[in-house]
């Protein structure tokens, strides 16, 4: 019968209420005269109930609990001995890094730089958020196109391929391996992905052609800082946190599932080249 | 700014905020881990992640989807075995499509409208066929059915267009229904995760012109 196929893909919408009201008249008339297409829709709504009534009688254990409460009480502490710290080194412009790893390296905020500028762009609308575009894309976390064993092969996948040198970057005084790299897209540019594994943790290192930055910077919640003399912005979302400068017009984004304070540590010791 | 000032009554919200639905957490977390400790892991990782990111959570907004979403991001950063392609494979073997329901004629011998339509399915039968779903699949299906996110919800959580999520939720249930055995699956090669692409004004007008026609 023809518009089973069609009618089957649009099914989950429609019993899921996704679907338009005039798709789902389509779906409905369909149905109304296919006893096949109906009977999957009684299979899948079958479905739909049983993964429903999974929902009642699961309780969360109580060791979790206390150990979750725990683990928030510890939070708690380590804030105020950040708050603490801050407060003693009055004279800088406070951006606090936790814990002692960062000793020596240099952050600071309150500087608004010429870094692409910060001035509404027009059409900037147009574009997905910068920020929400890379952290997404590092959430995503693809398989790679090229091995990171030699960053060197990494370099030459990207020859020709991108309008920028990719130089993978490399990370000082702390165990970064780089993982492998693939193309991908920072706004509407072509833009390379490397994945490095950090002390453990997955940072993902985006590289671009810089001139997409203004109209981030029209559109997104991004935050100057200085790093190690150097502008940057910071800026996070969704749980991710991305930092973002710039290099003799090459963009790069360095984003981590980290908070802002660790990431910039691990953005603090990337040497950009 | 990174806001430092530690605000008293900031954990009393945050617990009365999420606690609540610390169940729903664990339980998505159980499923999509299949490991008790692996699932306290996720949980932890995601309420310290949702304590630490709490100010930029949105009040009046579904903080339960809000959650989940958290959850499911660190899911696939850190505690996720299989590629997507491995996956994809995966499914790939037996996975009924569109195509391959057995026809009505087909099916009439043994069909019993009635006793498909009420038959109960058992929680742990279909739990069993869920977890042996790939991941990317699984998590789709266990945030549209068994925690009732929106489309919308799922694409924010999983970072996928919403076409792919209805793609992977089409594929994740016939595979469900296929291991319960509501329905059947022909021999017909299944599609590419890629292919089926949902455009709805691409559907409405195909259909429109079929009726004209």
């Amino acid at each position: 019968m023809s518009g089973c196929d069609e009618t089957s893909r649009y099914l989950d919408a429609w019993l899921d209420g996704e679907l338009d009201p005039g798709a789902s008249l389509i779906v409905e008339t369909h149905i109304a005269r296919c006893a096949q297409c109906a009977d999957e829709a009684d299979a899948i709504r079958s479905i739909k109930k049983a993964l429903a009534s999974t929902r009642e009688g699961h309780a969360t254990p109580g060791h979790l609990r206390s150990k979750l409460l725990a683990a928030l009480d510890a939070e708690d502490q380590s804030a105020v001995r950040t708050v603490q710290a801050t407060r003693r080194k009055r004279h800088g412009s406070a951006f606090a890094l936790a814990g002692a790893a960062l000793a020596g390296i240099a952050v600071s905020t309150g500087w608004r730089g010429s870094l692409g500028g910060t001035t509404p762009v027009a059409g900037a609308a147009m574009m997905p958020p910068i920020l929400e575009d890379i952290a997404q894309r590092h959430a995503r976390n693809l398989p790679v196109e090229v091995s990171g064993a030699q960053p060197d092969q990494v370099s030459n996948f990207f020859n020709g391929r991108l309008d920028i040198p990719v130089r993978p970057v490399r990370f000082r005084g702390v165990s970064a391996r780089l993982v492998g790299a693939r193309i991908s897209n920072v706004s509407d540019r072509m833009a390379a992905a490397l994945y490095y594994d950090v002390e453990g943790r997955r940072v993902s290192v985006f590289m671009f052609d810089a001139s997409v930055l203004p109209r981030a910077f029209a559109t997104d919640s991004l935050r100057p800082v200085r790093v190690n003399n150097q502008p940057a912005y910071l800026g996070y979302v969704h749980g991710y946190t991305v930092v973002i400068s710039e290099r003799a017009g090459v963009g790069y984004a360095v984003a981590s599932d980290m908070p802002p304070d660790a990431t910039l540590s691990i953005f603090a010791r990337a040497e950009l080249q | 700014m990174v806001e430092l000032r530690v605000d008293p009554g900031r954990r009393k919200r945050f617990e009365s905020e999420v606690l609540p639905h610390l169940d729903a957490l664990h339980r998505t977390a159980l499923r999509l881990t299949r490991s008790q400790a692996d699932a306290d892991d996720l949980v932890q990782d995601s309420v310290l992640k949702a304590y630490r990111f709490f100010d930029h959570y949105e009040a009046g907004t579904n903080i339960r989807a809000w959650l989940l979403r958290l959850l499911t991001n660190v899911f696939f950063s850190k505690y996720r075995r299989q590629t997507l392609d491995s996956q994809l494979k995966t499914l790939g073997q037996g996975d009924p499509v569109a195509d391959g329901w057995m026809g009505a004629a087909t099916m009439a011998p043994n069909r019993e409208p009635e006793r498909l339509a009420e038959k109960a399915i058992l929680e742990g039968s279909v739990m069993r066929a869920v977890e042996e779903l790939p991941e990317e699949f699984r998590a789709v299906l266990l945030l549209a059915d068994v925690e009732g996110l929106t489309y919308r919800e799922i694409a924010e959580s999983m970072g996928c267009p919403i076409g792919t999520i209805m793609s992977r939720l089409h594929r994740a249930r016939r595979a469900v229904a296929t291991k319960l055995g509501v329905t059947h699956t022909s021999n017909q090669a299944p599609k590419d995760e890629a292919s089926p692409v949902v455009n709805m004004n691409d559907f409405r007008l195909r259909q429109k012109k079929e009726v004209a026609g």
